[in-house]
């Protein structure tokens, strides 16, 4: 079932639509009827159905790593020689900062050491090596820059292109703007450490003012996926199943006083679809039903990987399974993000570094083998960058005008280094590449015209690049 | 879009000079001007059409507008583009700081000049074309259509739906039955279905004016303000909780705010009148003496209260990094926002940045209208929601006058001070019982020993020596004297001593006085001189504006400049200018308030207004579908004094809102479902989903638990680690709180409790018309999953056995199951089955009974379970979900 843009044609009367509930209705799928309860004839989009975009794609789904707190770019992925002879000294240059403890503006160079990698010979640290053994298949943008230096700001800009909160997020646009393939589950789907929130809480994946269908909804990795998908209370299946036949029946009469409205048959709908969703949901999510090495290429039996392990793999079977967007939240430490390296940056990104290298690495292997690399794209990436100068001597502050974002598969070119920094890694001065450039990159690989895809709000159609103010453009030299 | 017509006004002929040193414009000024500006606004082609040689030429402006206004300097561009040092240009010499001071002194001594020089009327911003839109007219008063019909010429209401349905051969759909309406009407009204008592009340009532008596009753109820209390805080975009509120489990709630809350339920439920309520919301505190009153009466506290209107906007500035002055015009932004598009129903964001695109809002007129704002959210006084450092100033008041308080906090002082004394009394005397049982504990060391140990223990742990380590590891615990130990060897006298003390304080601490806050708005310090912003950007200020208000809501330039007559000392009077010019009768402007306003209370019984989208009457808004009915609404209800109750009462009362929801099958029902599928005109009464508040307290109604207390603090929420949100059950003042109204429970921007928030709870950035209605699986989930439905199943299971055993005659102990389900039609969802139900459900229960028999339960036990899974399934129905 597929419909084309522009979004506000309806491809489907209701009553065909209402016939083609028997060919395999599911998850949402009447949201369409559903817009607006208030209102008989919807003129906004609510629904999750396939669409296509404007012109083909080479991208269906996305899993979006998401390495809330800045990573150091110069620790990681950008090595800077001169840096390295500074080491020690006092810049002349001024700094941005958010918090204090750079005042003395001491360089200092990294304690880690870089190698090229693969074929391409991309550098990448020690700290890395996994990812580093994917170097062909990554295309990293050294020359990324944000609008704001603190977390919760630099992240709603990095996913809504807005640093105020409740706009739409990426993952939600692209949800509203190509809907999902399985009917089954939500289309943007968000996996976080069970132990708590990043910075930022829930509204890395808000939908904003778009319909409330498009948010991402949080499945965990432990114990029941779905708020309220088990009773509250038990009941044994037979009751279960006499109570929603009763219902059924009771719903059924009350409908044919009704016989034009389809809210009512939704209603009665809605039961079978959660139904539906929980066996899907449950079956999607058993990562069980993965073999022993598969298991182990995630590294879900080792302590030090099997939180953010578990998640991979179960985005990669999310995806498998037609789930349009998957984001990945970094595992937390302490309530806070391990890469935010303000003080103590060697033994945090010792720390954090082997958590996320092996299962980020295991993800794009494995899509890779399984030849869902082409139409999955794979971003692995922090909201800032950090400073080339020391933080209470022994970490780094903020910094929003640089930082480096890896993607990988969807059409990307494997093995390529986009852009570049200045020559202690402070600013972005080479091909830079803002925050609305790569939005509008991704939604290009979807198979989206950023410019097109848009949603009315208090009385201005709203885009997430807005490109006529901030200029974003498809930056066609990451694309192969 | 604009007129670009210069219009002469006034002639000015200034030509005396009173003071000879005052500077005049070809003696001391223009040479300035020729030294530094003439090389690009002297030329043939001056830069932006600015020509600065001669006095008449100067006050013509340029394409910017006008530079200069004689007398007011800081209302001056010119002044502005020197000072700041954006002219001249970047490599041009800047003026000196004594060329500056001669401009300054010589605008604000009037512009004297030898030559005579005319002022130019300012061009008026919007042209009669803008001001044509149908939103922006002064009311009709139309005069209501005769109509054939027999029941909709009684009504006005009636008799305009009627005329436009029979100009498509369409009529009204006939009244629906008692229950139905008692129920839509509760519903409405309420928030709750009605009761079976209130039921039996109405239905017995078989006078001719029932339904009349019964819509009085209804909007005489306490619980009216609640509901709709609910809608202008939608409206308000109120929240509980302070700044954007994105943290689950972090909650700031700023001390008092609830007050705003309950002042909006009062009013809706006293009927104050509504032109009152508005102003009283802007300019509440300019309306009161409240800065010079020695006590505060009640009034004054609440027109303070009322302000809290204007503190809604995600006040972010707390939050001291990096960012501050950006959120300052953030606060504004919004607050911008919530007026404009809340009372005006005009989206003005866009004019923010530039001129509006679609409606006629110049840019210059929004920084005009924000004005009013800026004399209390002073940028260069802010005061941010809470003292976050001991040196700030929080945007607070106390709820008690500058007198009082420092009454209050003497008396307080005083009463430390005395509990203070009464303490170190206490601990004197119990240290003297602690150093006799310390010395007898001394005299078990031995002699040798003693004034080592002693000496060991009095040093620092740390510091000690190998031996007096030991020492004090061995004795330490002998001789440390417990607290039981000093009491218990306290002398009588010593006890008694104490105890009176202890008294005493107890005592002292409850004549502590307390006063409470109130978030309010008020001005505060000098009104700084507002400026266009350049795209927005308080960084890049452009031409300086006056007050005003938006000139498409007026007829003439001059009446777009706001001419405040403060009332009170302390105040700038703007809010109020703002407040009476939105209220004044007869204009364009209070013509768009009334019919904004009534247009939200006829979606508020409709489900959609006669605009369908009612915050938008702009250009790119839907057109009403009864314009004439709007108008006649709107002026009916200035006529009526602005009171909300009397325009429900009319629309409750119309044939229109008593219609069936259900057009029973007939050919004129097939033809209207062709010419009017969406309904817009109104063949029968719209069916709809309740909203979430209405749902979550139609459950505790029905299950008997619904808390009707009103007004306080919030009940407290809390989150837990499977992502879900309810009540906080150990944080509550009464046990009972967590059965209160939704209304009641905290309100926050994101995060409601979960099952509001499924049922499109909505998160109100600044202001909210429409509420969702999604029917989403999740829904299903939360309400055949969810604990909360859970538990009101069994509480209304429990019930009506209860109540079925105690009305059982003989059969004590047995359920009869058919008089139960009809007591539980009538309880969920106010009506009785119908024999097909009763046996559906009582099939449903035998078996569920059986089951549960056969499961090893006692056929009593099994009953009442399987009752519990009957009144589950109930609240399940969607019928429930809906008020028809």
């Amino acid at each position: 079932m597929t419909q084309h843009f522009p979004h506000h044609s309806r491809a489907f009367s209701r009553r065909e639509l209402l016939r083609s509930t028997s060919l395999g209705f599911g998850w949402l799928a009447l949201q369409d009827l559903l817009a607006n309860d208030a209102h008989a004839a919807p003129t906004r989009r609510t629904d999750t159905r396939t669409r296509v975009g404007h012109q083909s794609p080479r991208a269906k789904s996305v899993i979006l790593l998401n390495m809330v707190g800045g990573p150091s770019h110069m620790d990681l992925f950008d090595p800077k020689p001169v840096l390295q002879k500074l080491h020690g000294q006092t810049a002349s240059s001024s700094f941005e900062t958010l918090q204090p403890g750079s005042e003395n503006k001491k360089l200092v160079g990294t304690p880690f050491r870089f190698r090229r990698h693969g074929q391409s010979g991309i550098e990448f640290s020690e700290l890395l090596p996994h990812i580093a053994r994917r170097a062909d298949d990554i295309c990293m943008i050294r020359s990324m820059h944000s609008a704001n230096n603190n977390h919760p700001q630099a992240q709603r800009f990095l996913q809504s292109g807005k640093i105020v909160p409740n706009w739409p997020t990426l993952g939600a646009w692209i949800s509203y703007g190509l809907g999902t393939e399985n009917q089954n589950m939500p289309a943007f789907v968000v996996l976080r450490d069970p132990k708590g929130y990043t910075d930022g809480g829930t509204n890395h994946w808000v939908n904003g003012w778009l319909p409330a269908v498009y948010r991402g909804t949080e499945i965990r990795s432990e114990g029941d996926a779905v708020l309220n998908l088990k009773p509250s209370r038990p009941v044994t299946p037979e009751v279960r199943r006499r109570n929603l036949a009763l219902l059924d029946a009771l719903n059924q009469r009350r409908r044919t006083l009704y016989p034009d409205d389809s809210r009512l048959e939704s209603r009665i709908r809605n039961y079978e679809l959660a139904a539906r969703m929980q066996r899907s949901a449950e079956a999607i999510l058993d990562i069980a039903a993965e073999t022993r090495a598969t298991q182990d290429l995630y590294g879900v039996h080792s302590p030090t990987t099997a939180d953010f392990g578990r998640r991979c793999l179960m985005a990669r079977r999310m995806v498998e399974h037609g789930v349009r967007f998957v984001e990945v939240m970094v595992t937390i430490a302490n309530g806070t993000s391990p890469f935010d390296s303000h003080s103590n940056l060697e033994p945090g990104l010792k720390a954090i570094c082997p958590r996320v290298d092996l299962p980020s690495a295991a993800l794009i292997a494995d899509l890779r083998q399984r030849g869902l690399l082409e139409s999955t794209i794979v971003i692995w990436t922090g909201e800032f960058g950090r400073l080339p100068i020391s933080q209470n001597s022994t970490g780094r502050d903020h910094n929003r005008h640089a930082f480096t974002t890896l993607v990988a598969g969807g059409g990307f070119r494997g093995g390529y280094v986009h852009g570049g920094t200045d020559d202690i890694g402070y600013r972005s001065v080479v091909d830079p590449v803002s925050v609305h450039d790569y939005h509008a990159t991704i939604l290009h690989q979807l198979g989206i015209d950023h410019h097109e895809l848009h949603h009315p709000h208090n009385g201005r159609d709203e885009r997430l690049t807005d490109p006529e103010v901030t200029g974003a453009r498809v930056v066609r030299e990451l694309l192969s | 879009m604009r007129s670009a017509s210069f219009f002469l006004l006034v002639v000015i002929a200034q030509t005396t000079c009173a003071l000879a040193d005052a500077p005049r414009f070809e003696r001391d000024v223009l040479p300035i001007l020729a030294r530094h500006c003439h090389a690009c606004h002297g030329a043939e082609n001056p830069r932006r059409g600015l020509d600065l040689r001669s006095i008449q030429s100067l006050v013509n402006g340029g394409l910017s507008g006008l530079i200069a206004v004689p007398g007011k300097p800081e209302q001056s561009y010119l002044l502005h583009m020197v000072r700041r040092e954006t002219m001249p240009p970047r490599g041009r010499s800047k003026l000196s700081k004594s060329e500056i001071e001669t401009i300054r002194t010589w605008i604000s001594g009037g512009m004297p000049a030898d030559a005579a020089y005319t002022i130019p009327r300012p061009a008026d911003a919007v042209s009669e074309d803008d001001r044509s839109h149908w939103a922006f007219q002064p009311l009709a008063n139309p005069t209501p259509p005769a109509v054939a019909s027999r029941e909709s010429a009684a009504n006005p209401v009636d008799a305009f739906v009627a005329s436009r349905l029979h100009g498509k051969r369409l009529q009204l759909a006939p009244t629906a039955d008692r229950r139905t309406l008692h129920r839509r009407l509760l519903l409405d009204l309420l928030g709750r279905p009605p009761t079976p008592a209130e039921q039996r009340h109405f239905l017995a009532d078989q006078r001719s004016d029932a339904w009349e008596r019964l819509v009085d009753a209804t909007l005489a109820s306490p619980e009216f303000g609640p509901r709709f209390g609910r809608h202008w805080l939608d409206v308000a975009g109120y929240a509980d909780t302070v700044g954007f509120d994105h943290v689950p489990h972090l909650v700031i709630i700023p001390e008092g705010k609830w007050r705003y809350r309950d002042y909006v339920i009062n009013s809706f439920n006293d009927d104050h009148r509504f032109d009152r309520f508005l102003q009283e919301q802007l300019a509440g505190d300019e309306m009161v003496p409240w800065r010079t009153e020695r006590t505060y009466s009640d009034e004054t506290i609440r027109h303070l209260v009322a302000t809290g209107f204007l503190r809604t906007a995600r006040d972010q500035t707390h939050e001291g990094v990096g960012v501050i002055t950006p959120n300052y015009y953030e606060v504004l932004f919004e607050t911008m926002d919530v007026v404009a598009g809340g009372l005006l129903g005009l989206s003005v964001k866009c004019a923010r940045c530039h001129d509006h695109k679609f409606d006629a809002i110049p840019q210059r007129d929004y920084y005009r209208l924000m004005a009013s704002l800026v004399t209390s959210y002073n940028p260069s006084e802010w005061r941010p929601v809470y003292r976050f450092a001991p040196d700030v100033q929080e945007r607070s008041l106390a709820d008690v006058s500058d007198t009082t308080r420092r009454e209050i906090d003497a008396h307080n002082t005083n009463i430390a001070k005395q509990v203070d004394v009464l303490k170190k009394d206490i601990n004197a005397t119990r240290q003297a019982a602690r150093n006799r049982v310390r010395s007898r504990k001394q005299a078990v060391i031995p002699d040798t020993i003693r004034a080592d140990t002693l000496a060991a223990l009095a040093t620092d742990g740390a510091k000690r020596t190998t031996i007096q380590k030991y020492l004090a590891e061995r004795f330490e615990k002998l001789l440390s004297v417990s607290d039981e130990e000093v009491t218990a060897a306290l002398k009588n006298s010593e006890a008694q001593q104490i105890a009176t003390a202890k008294r005493q304080i107890s005592h002292l601490e409850t004549s502590k006085r307390q006063y409470g806050r109130i978030q309010a708005l008020f001005d505060i310090g000098t009104a700084p001189t507002t400026f266009v912003l350049t795209r927005g950007d308080h960084r890049y200020p452009a031409a300086p504006v006056e007050p005003g208000f938006l000139s498409v809501l007026t007829d003439r330039p001059e009446e777009s400049l706001m001419k405040p007559e403060p009332r009170f000392k302390g105040t700038s009077g703007r809010r109020l200018a703002l407040a009476r010019w939105l209220t004044r009768p007869g204009t364009r402007v209070s013509a768009l308030v009334s019919r904004v306003l009534v247009n939200r209370f006829w979606q508020a019984l409709f489900g959609q207004g006669l605009v369908k989208t009612s915050g938008d009457f702009g250009i790119q808004g839907t057109p009403p579908t009864h314009p004439q009915l709007l108008d006649w609404l709107a002026s009916d209800f200035q006529r009526r004094g602005w009171r909300v109750k009397p325009l429900l009462r009319h629309l409750l009362l119309s044939h229109t809102y008593r219609q069936t929801s259900r057009p029973a099958p007939s050919p004129a029902t097939t033809h209207a479902r062709r010419v009017d599928p969406d309904n817009r005109l109104l063949w029968h009464m719209p069916m709809r989903r309740l909203e979430s508040e209405s749902i979550r307290d139609s459950l505790l109604a029905v299950s008997g638990q619904l808390d009707r207390s009103l007004g306080g603090p919030p009940v407290p929420q809390s989150s837990h680690s499977d992502g879900s949100i309810t009540v906080n059950t150990g944080a509550l003042a009464r046990p009972f709180d967590r059965w209160r109204r939704s209304i009641y429970l905290v309100t926050r921007r994101g995060y409601s409790i979960s099952l509001l928030q499924v049922f499109d709870q909505p998160s109100i950035l600044t202001t909210c018309s429409t509420r969702e209605a999604s029917a989403v699986p999740l829904q299903s989930l939360a309400m055949i999953n969810g604990p909360f439905v859970n538990r009101t199943a069994e509480r209304l299971a429990r019930q009506l056995s209860i109540k079925s055993s105690q009305t059982e005659d003989g059969q004590e102990g047995h359920l009869s199951i058919r008089r139960v389900i009809a007591s539980l039609y009538l309880q969920v969802l106010c009506r009785p089955p119908d024999d097909v139900e009763v046996d559906l459900c009582e099939a449903a229960w035998a078996q569920n009974r059986d089951t549960f028999v056969a499961s090893g339960k006692s056929r009593r036990e099994s009953e009442t379970m399987a009752l519990v899974e009957l009144c589950h399934t109930l609240l399940n129905t969607s019928e429930f979900l809906y008020r028809e």
